[in-house]
């Protein structure tokens, strides 16, 4: 079983994401903030992050920045952000994310994204 | 939770350890300590004696230092009642009473007549009382007051921290039901028997609140179904309610509530609330109407009594172009009184690449306002209105700084060599920023302008050498 982090401080979207993807048959993990995602990153064997660009004590660009620099992974990375400027979008894909999503977004198609982001990983 | 916790206990305490404080410290009418007479074990001879004791220390003490007092004075003082108190160890009455006769002659020489009676009332009633009096009497007001704050904040800390948690339950609960009714996990019926509390005022706020935030947040398939739990649930109402309230912060949360969840039941109210005296009611609403309406997002303009403001037109725009809103040809609002939304009309026009109605855009030219006529030789510039070159070189004379230099900008991307002999006379009796301009323009304008430039540089005095030669520095 395929196993998503998803870091995000919004509960409300956290639940949302994690219960349609726990539907679609992923074993999802939780984080609320930015240094939790990392701490959960150096716990568990995670295949693919879907994290949002703001939140408390660690932002989304530190934990891409952190993850590339420190694991050397080749772990996907999305992002899920209600910046939808073009700067912010370009920082996201020049830091190391793979995948970026605009709020408000569909979670159909979040779960197409995501199992092409998983099948890419192959 | 970081407050003070007063219980019962502590605070009946600490009210008996203040009122023992100050029966210690209030003298009795008299003049002699009340601690004297609060203290059960003395009797009233013990209280005279140790009255009268305090009163020779004060005098004996008072004949050391202060000499200058006659005696006669001292005994006069002496033969008087007494008005002491425990301070008399530290004041003695003779000080007081020339401080009173000092007031009182401080009043008749420098006060006028209709107040001086009023003011030597206000002294004398002052000195009624012992010192020591006052000065516990102000001491209890400043205590019950930072007790009163204490009390206030603490009580206020609770109640927010009661409806923090109640809405953190309260909204945990009503997301998990929504979640497995949106997933289809149970159904309406169920999910609407566990809405608990769901009539309560607070709780349809909470609910409210889930249900925007699932709004703002996800789109497709939870799109129509989130308003549609809205409506089921009345909610509705509750929003109208708040934007037909008295409070502008209420107004402006149900048109938002409304304007995200119930579309259709917003136009209604919006369309009133477009031209309230509230400056923040009002953004809102016309932002709400531009969303509301997307076939005629401006129409609202045709209704607008007050002014557009900027805040709004950033909103709008910001709105536009996030959304990808149709947008209608900007020349139309043109003629309307408001200059602000003729203003916002013309930085759409030349956002938007609107070349329709080109006579309606010069003809704001003519305009009183310098602002107005800025945006539209702005708008000449970067639309290209090529034949207006003729036009805006004839309004020059008589503009404003601000607008010469944009007139000369606007030649550098429209101007011909027809234009040089302008350009080159801006160049030799304008001001500094205006030959600067004008040799700028010359310089990009073309090829040929480039050309001439170079010309006038090798015929030219020193400080139009100075201009070229900035203006050609690749570095400005």
């Amino acid at each position: 079983m395929k196993r998503i982090l998803v870091a995000e401080d919004n509960r409300l979207i956290l639940e949302t994401v994690a219960h349609s993807l726990s539907r679609e048959g992923y074993d999802i993990i939780k984080a609320e903030d930015g240094k939790d995602c990392l701490t959960k990153l150096e716990t568990n064997e995670v295949d693919l992050l879907i994290t949002d660009l703001y939140m408390p004590n660690v932002n989304g660009l530190e934990v891409i920045s952190k993850l590339n620099s420190n694991y050397k992974s080749l772990m996907p990375i999305m992002v899920l952000s209600a910046a939808g400027a073009e700067e912010s979008v370009l920082k996201a894909f020049d830091m190391g994310a793979d995948d970026y999503m605009v709020k408000p977004f569909s979670l159909i198609e979040l779960n197409v994204r995501v199992k092409r982001l998983l099948a890419s990983k192959k | 939770m970081g407050c003070i916790k007063f219980t019962p206990v502590k605070l009946i305490t600490s009210c008996y350890v203040l009122l023992c404080f100050l029966c210690f410290l209030l003298p009795t009418q008299n003049g002699q300590a009340a601690a004297l007479c609060t203290a059960t074990s003395n009797s009233p001879q013990e209280i005279s004696t140790f009255a009268s004791d305090s009163i020779a220390l004060n005098q004996s003490s008072d004949s050391n230092t202060e000499t200058e007092i006659p005696a006669t004075d001292a005994e006069v003082n002496r033969s008087k009642p007494q008005r002491n108190s425990v301070l008399g160890v530290f004041f003695s009455t003779d000080k007081i009473s020339r401080i009173k006769k000092n007031l009182i002659s401080y009043g008749n020489d420098h006060f006028p007549r209709g107040v001086r009676s009023f003011y030597i009332s206000v002294v004398e009633n002052a000195f009624q009382f012992s010192i020591i009096f006052l000065l516990v009497t102000l001491s209890l007001f400043f205590i019950i007051n930072i007790l009163l704050v204490f009390i206030i904040l603490n009580y206020t800390i609770r109640k927010k921290s009661y409806k923090e948690k109640f809405e953190k339950v309260y909204s945990k609960m009503y997301e998990e039901v929504l979640l497995s009714y949106l997933f289809g996990s149970i159904d309406w019926e169920t999910a609407f028997l566990k809405l608990r509390g769901r009539n309560k005022p607070k709780n349809r706020r909470i609910l409210t609140s889930v249900l925007m935030n699932f709004n703002t947040n996800f789109k497709g398939e939870f799109e129509s179904l989130i308003p549609e739990i809205y409506t089921r649930l009345g909610l509705q109402h509750d929003s109208m309610r708040l934007a037909r309230s008295g409070y502008n912060h209420k107004k402006v949360a149900g048109i938002i509530e409304l304007t995200h969840l119930y579309p259709e039941g917003a136009k209604g109210i919006i369309d009133k609330l477009i031209n309230d005296p509230s400056d923040y009611v009002r953004a809102e609403a016309q932002t709400a109407y531009v969303k509301l309406n997307p076939e005629t997002p401006f129409n609202f303009f045709y209704q607008l009594e007050q002014p557009f403001a900027m805040w709004t037109q950033l909103s709008v725009f910001n709105l536009i172009r996030v959304h990808q809103l149709p947008v209608p040809s900007f020349a139309q609002f043109l003629t309307i009184r408001h200059p602000n939304i003729r203003n916002f009309s013309l930085r759409m026009i030349t956002f938007f690449q609107q070349l329709e109605n080109v006579p309606d855009i010069l003809k704001m030219v003519d305009s009183k306002l310098d602002k107005t006529r800025f945006l539209t030789y702005k708008a000449i510039n970067n639309l290209r209105l090529y034949d207006s070159r003729d036009l805006i070189k004839n309004r020059f004379e008589n503009e404003t700084e601000k607008n010469k230099l944009e007139i000369i900008r606007a030649l550098r991307n429209i101007g011909t060599e027809d234009d040089f002999g302008f350009l080159e006379i801006i160049m030799t009796n304008g001001t500094m920023s205006l030959k600067t301009e004008a040799c700028r323009s010359m310089y990009f304008m073309s090829p040929k302008s480039r050309e001439r430039l170079l010309e006038i540089n090798n015929q030219s005095n020193d400080e139009l050498k100075l201009l070229i030669a900035h203006v050609t520095d690749p570095r400005n």
